[in-house]
């Protein structure tokens, strides 16, 4: 039973579109397991049809829909030539819905132990701001405490883990806001692996960026 | 590098009674968005026209995040019944007798 959901907020965000790649995948990755969140997706995705379709039409150029297609056109070509994704040969692999499948690197993922009994996997999604991983804790093992600097969004994959708030299972989505400290324990019977976003803790833009170059956040 | 397909979910192929109770949720939708408090209505029109995020949306309205999550949640709240399926409808009405 999934307790924890995204925030309606969030879901909106992702229906339109202006939701990062990273928090992006971590909603695609709870609806994996949520027939209600996907429903209410479905639902706020026939929400903006029907304001578009509320809005009056605005006259554009003739040659419009033309370019349109072009630039499409070409960025199919660009997608034609990639090469086809090389599988992930971690053991945790199948284990895990096929749409996060989907999202590992080829051949072993590339565990580093932060802990006794938590690893941490890096997934590179080419994006800068946010940090995607897997999390491992080992049956039983517990995180060390730790707050957050950044906004962190964990989703369950498989076992469970629980904390001073509650137990989560398979698809509960968890969020953290800077400042929250807590520390969560895996269940004694299984191994638990989250998949969990990470917003970067210092973020600039504009001319601070240029000037602060030190302390611009990198993924790992 | 992933695609912008890799990051959604797939969509299931419609049946024809989905389909036909998806227009049926499509008309019930636009009629329930004309009935939305405005302050509801504009929050929506931002996020889904400008593209928005939440916090944005704060920003341009000046008003505090919890403020706009909140009205999310009330539109949200105020169309469930435009949202609930054709047979849940009915199971709606029976338990509240």
């Amino acid at each position: 039973m999934i307790h924890r959901h995204p925030e309606p907020d969030l879901l909106v965000e992702y229906t339109s579109g202006t939701l990062g790649v990273a928090p992006c995948i971590s909603v695609t990755a709870h609806l994996q397991y949520c027939k209600h969140c996907k429903d209410s997706v479905e639902s706020l995705g026939e929400i903006g049809g029907a304001l578009l379709s509320a809005t009056e039409e605005v006259p554009v150029s003739d040659g419009l829909f033309g370019s349109i297609m072009e630039e499409v056109e070409a960025e199919s070509k660009v997608t034609a030539v990639q090469q086809p994704r090389e599988q992930c040969l971690d053991a945790i692999s199948t284990q895990l819905p096929k749409f996060v499948q989907g999202l590992l690197p080829g051949g072993e993922l590339n565990w580093r132990r932060l802990s006794q009994s938590l690893k941490v996997a890096p997934i590179s999604v080419g994006e800068k701001g946010y940090e995607l991983a897997l999390h491992r804790i080992d049956a039983g093992g517990k995180a060390p405490e730790h707050d957050h600097h950044g906004r962190e969004i964990t989703v369950v994959l498989t076992g469970s883990f629980s904390d001073e708030d509650g137990v989560y299972q398979p698809g509960d989505f968890l969020v953290r806001e800077p400042g929250d400290t807590h520390r969560p324990f895996a269940a004694r019977n299984e191994d638990c692996i989250c998949l969990s976003v990470l917003e970067a803790p210092i973020k600039l833009t504009g001319m601070k960026r240029i000037l602060n170059p030190f302390l611009s956040f990198t993924p790992s | 590098m992933l695609n912008a397909e890799d990051l959604y979910d797939e969509r299931e192929n419609p049946t024809p009674l989905s389909s036909l109770s998806q227009i049926r949720t499509k008309k019930l939708i636009a009629e329930q968005l004309n009935q939305l408090p405005p302050e509801q209505a504009e929050v929506l029109q931002l996020m889904y026209f400008q593209g928005q995020s939440g916090q944005q949306v704060a920003n341009t309205l000046e008003l505090p995040l919890g403020t706009v999550k909140s009205r999310i949640r009330l539109a949200m709240n105020k169309m469930k019944l435009a949202l609930t399926p054709v047979g849940d409808l009915g199971m709606l009405e029976g338990s509240i007798q």
